[in-house]
């Protein structure tokens, strides 16, 4: 899944978001903050219209990296990032992310990414930070 | 709930990863992933976003509350059906101008057979919050 080769991005994915998705979402994760649902709320918030839920598209960033390691991610992935600017309704966003670094120890390869979530349409960043996980090596034993 | 009188540590309950719960999550985000349902694994993100939603309801944040920063660490795979527990721990919150700050770290554990197991994700969620004047 991984080729772990530096100067290579991972497969992107790339979403658009719908109001009908951030209502799903709600459901879901039992977060219905009016700046995500109430039209009349979010064009009088800081928004100014209705944004979808930062874990949502934080998700998407996740899905990569599921993507590109598979259980490992599940199983030792850390992600840390900032929110910089909202999604709309209408978006259309598209994960990035390219490993950095690697750090051989004993039993696993520490694996370092930066990641980002991009607006399609503009580049513009919503998303920005760094992932790490641990990748076992190969068991060399006969 | 105001800031003053947050307690140190939140219970946010126990909850089970449900297959109805994980795929009302993956519809939501038009996953195509076929690992969860090959492995019948829950999403990390899942788990965060369930987290964060009682936290939002304890906590009792302003509407208008926005996420700012995220951190998520998955400390082992979580397998659909388990019954999981939160715990919570806020932060004092940070004014500035018209905007309140809160961190607030938080970890998932296992529950089985009546008792609290290995924790499973652990992370930290920031939020700045409007100031009613």
């Amino acid at each position: 899944m991984s080729s772990l080769n530096s100067s290579d991005g991972f497969p992107a994915i790339e979403k658009t978001i719908s109001h009908e998705q951030i209502r799903r979402y709600s459901n879901a994760s039992g977060d219905f903050n009016p700046v995500h649902l109430d039209e009349e709320f979010a064009a009088n918030s800081s928004f100014g219209r209705i944004v979808a839920h930062g874990m949502m598209t934080l998700a998407f960033l996740s899905e990569m990296l599921t993507a590109q390691f598979g259980i490992n991610w599940l199983s030792t992935g850390s992600l840390k990032v900032r929110f910089k600017r909202p999604a709309y309704p209408g978006d259309t966003l598209r994960t990035w992310g390219k490993v950095t670094d690697e750090k051989e120890a004993s039993d696993h390869t520490l694996v370092k990414c930066d990641v980002a979530l991009r607006n399609a349409t503009n580049d513009e960043d919503l998303i920005t930070g760094a992932a790490t996980l641990r990748l076992p090596k190969p068991d060399n034993t006969q | 709930m105001p800031p003053t009188t947050r307690p140190k540590t939140l219970s946010l309950g126990q909850w089970t990863a449900t297959p109805e719960f994980v795929a009302e999550y993956l519809d939501a985000l038009e996953s195509d992933i076929p690992l969860y349902s090959e492995q019948q694994l829950v999403p990390p993100m899942a788990l965060a976003a369930r987290t964060l939603g009682l936290l939002i309801e304890k906590l009792g944040l302003a509407p208008g509350a926005v996420h700012t920063s995220q951190e998520v660490t998955a400390l082992k795979p979580v397998p659909i059906g388990r019954r999981l527990t939160a715990q919570a721990k806020p932060s004092r919150p940070l004014r500035r101008g018209q905007w309140e700050f809160l961190s607030v770290a938080f970890t998932l554990r296992e529950h089985r057979n009546g008792e609290t197991g290995e924790p499973v994700l652990k992370g930290k969620t920031t939020v700045m919050s409007p100031v009613e004047a």
